[in-house]
């Protein structure tokens, strides 16, 4: 009977550590992917894509570079695809980039 | 000139027109103090999901706020790191968001209970299923009060 309570637990002790473990560590490693993705968030929301300097990108066969206060914006048009890639650069050098469609070539 | 959405309270603990007082439109209330969220349609409860908040050092917020989503991704996927977001709904401007999570269930009554050591780092979390309901329900735009208590 002490063997079968011994037993029990130890099984039970075992279960809910690693219940505990495997919670805080998927708990660590979503506060990692939100603290990454809301940076990126954090800089791409701190340009508009409607600030796309159209036209200057019309005749640029490279990337458009631009100070927005405390970030650096880098723009790319591609008119085959009616598309702009925006690249925002923060102080800390930290980044994010995003693609998306614009009207650019018809402005 | 329209009519605020929100008005804090004279205790300033939390901003009344929520809990079925807002009279139209969709909204979402993330009530802090019970771990959950609550999405109205005017008056009408549509859903009321359990979540799971910031922790103790990264709270999602300290006073009664009100955000409004500003920005989706059914999957954001950062192009320089291995992170991942499903169903997120961006609501502030340092990015804080709604979105799917695989470790509510046990974290939202740990912190329900008060013990916050667990938890996001200002985002609010839901489980896959209730994420996906609350990502086709709410439209861009769509008020989000973040509250301390539930009147």
């Amino acid at each position: 009977m002490k063997r079968l309570t011994i037993l029990v637990a130890v099984l039970a002790s075992l279960i809910l550590g690693s219940a505990f473990t495997t919670i805080y560590y998927e708990n660590k490693i979503s506060n990692i992917d939100e603290d990454i993705i809301s940076k990126e968030i954090a800089l791409l929301s701190a340009v508009p894509n409607s600030d796309i300097p159209c036209s200057k990108l019309k005749n640029a066969k490279n990337w458009i570079v631009e100070k927005k206060g405390e970030v650096t914006v880098f723009w790319k048009f591609t008119p085959e695809q009616s598309r702009a890639t925006k690249l925002v650069l923060g102080k800390d050098l930290s980044s994010a980039t995003e693609s998306f469609s614009t009207g650019c070539h018809v402005n | 000139m329209t009519n605020p959405d929100g008005v804090i309270s004279p205790l300033g603990n939390t901003i009344l027109f929520l809990g079925g007082v807002r009279s139209s439109g969709k909204a979402i209330l993330v009530d802090l103090d019970d771990q959950n969220l609550y999405a109205f349609n005017g008056p009408k409860l549509i859903f009321e999901f359990y979540c799971a908040s910031g922790d103790r050092v990264h709270p999602t917020a300290t006073w009664p706020s009100l955000y409004k989503i500003f920005r989706k991704h059914e999957v954001y996927r950062s192009r320089t790191y291995n992170a991942q977001m499903d169903y997120a709904m961006f609501f502030t401007s340092d990015g804080k968001a709604i979105h799917q999570s695989n470790v509510v269930g046990l974290t939202s009554v740990l912190k329900d209970i008060g013990l916050n050591q667990l938890g996001s780092h200002g985002c609010v979390r839901l489980s896959e299923e209730n994420a996906k309901k609350l990502f086709s329900w709410a439209p861009m735009g769509t008020p989000i009060f973040v509250d301390l208590e539930m009147i």
